[in-house]
Formats: structure tokens, sequence, C-alpha cells
């Protein structure tokens, strides 16, 4: 019933109390003409037309009940989403900056190791000097094997 | 036939998933940047502390790294999380 999505709820709803109302009336005005007697020709059509038009618009209330359900659905998810969108650059920007700082911790403990090595420099380099080949070795096991010394 | 064939067009029932579309959350910029390049000693060095120091900065690339795959764990599940309250 994809084309009822285009229209009213209250248009869709009168549309629906018209078919009953019509086809109760055409059942019930189907009994009183059987004492009209120029009418009374007019029984079994008005009769077999109100009921088709009473059970169309049974069958249409029941539809339109389950399409206003899914709207309801559809107002509740677009509010859920819209919920959720907005709550993900929050997460976004606490994860970061929780991130941002640990980083910067990071930084610092090895600014303050470099330091001490600057310190204890003399005891460090007391009696030990490296060899160019150790340095290589120490290059390559950096950039990994088979690439170049930057 | 005509007429009947529009008739069951109009009476059909479409797909019954709500239609709401949905945006995958952006990541911060921050999270895009680069990973520290590890630094090489110059093949001339000779002094110990030059390359404990290198080393020393290396490592501190090497957490800093860790850190930054934390951080995408952290925000993946995360928005996973908010994405799938949504039901």
């Amino acid at each position: 019933m994809w084309v009822i999505h285009f229209l009213p709820d209250s248009f869709i709803l009168y549309v629906v109390y018209c078919l009953m109302a019509v086809g109760a009336i055409g059942i019930l005005a189907s009994y009183v003409i059987k004492f009209i007697p120029f009418l009374n020709i007019y029984r079994t059509p008005i009769q077999i037309v109100s009921i088709i038009l009473l059970c169309a618009g049974i069958y249409w209330y029941g539809g339109y009940d389950t399409e206003m359900q899914w709207r309801a659905r559809v107002a509740e998810m677009e509010a859920k989403v819209k919920e959720s969108e907005e709550k993900a650059p929050i997460i976004t920007k606490e994860i970061v900056t929780k991130y941002k700082d640990k980083i910067l911790v990071v930084k610092k403990g090895v600014e303050v190791i470099k330091k001490e090595i600057e310190v204890k420099r003399e005891i460090i380099n007391e009696g030990c000097k490296l060899n160019p080949t150790a340095v290589e070795i120490y290059n390559k096991g950096v950039t990994g094997p088979g690439e170049e010394t930057r | 036939m005509r007429y009947l064939l529009v008739f069951v067009v109009f009476l059909a029932a479409c797909s019954t998933t709500v239609p709401v579309k949905r945006k995958f959350p952006d990541a911060d910029p921050f999270m895009f940047e680069p990973a520290p390049t590890l630094t090489t000693l110059p093949p001339d060095t000779t002094e110990l502390d030059k390359l404990i120091s290198n080393s020393a900065e290396n490592y501190g690339k090497y957490r800093e790294l860790v850190q930054r795959l934390e951080m995408w764990k952290e925000w993946y599940i995360k928005q996973k999380e908010n994405f799938d309250s949504v039901k």
C-alpha cells in the first residue's frame, strides 16, 4: 500500500470513515427499501455494494492503523538515529582528547629519558666506542631488512 | 486486465523495513595522522649515548603508535555500541 505513504493521515481516515459509513447506511437502507415497492427491485444490488463498501472500509481501516504504526515507528527510529548521530562526535572528541593526553605523556617520558642520558653521558661513553658495523646493523634493525637506511 | 494490473500495483505492499537513513560517524583528523617514523643513527656515530638516546626515542615512537592503535580500537568499540543502540 505504498501509495498511501503520500497521502495525509486525515485524508486517509476521512476516506475510510466515508466508506464504512456509506456501507453501513446502504445496508440499513436496503432493509428499509424493502417496504417501498418501486425501489424494492434495487434492494439486492444495493445490499451487495454496501457490504462490499463496508468490508473495504473495515479492511482499509486496518491498513490505516498499520500505516500509522509504521509512521510512528519511523518517527521513533528517526529520533533515535538523530540522538545517536549527535552522540557520535562527542564520543570521538572524548577519545581523541584522552589519547592526545596519553601521547603527550609518552613524549614527555622520552624527553626525560633523553635528558637523563645527556646528564650521564660521560658514564655511558666511558671506555666504549661504537663500531660502524654495529651502527649499520642497528640501522638495519630500525628500518627493517632490505630497506634503505635513512 | 490493464485496470486490474494498475489496481494490483497500487495495492501491493512494499518493503517492511523502516526507511531511515543512517550516517557513518566521522573520525577526527588527529586519528588519521601518519605513524611516526623511526629514526636511524648517522653512520659515523661512535658514542654509545647517541645510540641509547636514539633507541629511547624510537621506543617512544612505538609507544605512541600503541596509543594510536588503542585509540582506534576504543573509537570503534564505542561507536559500534552507539550505532547498535538504535533498534
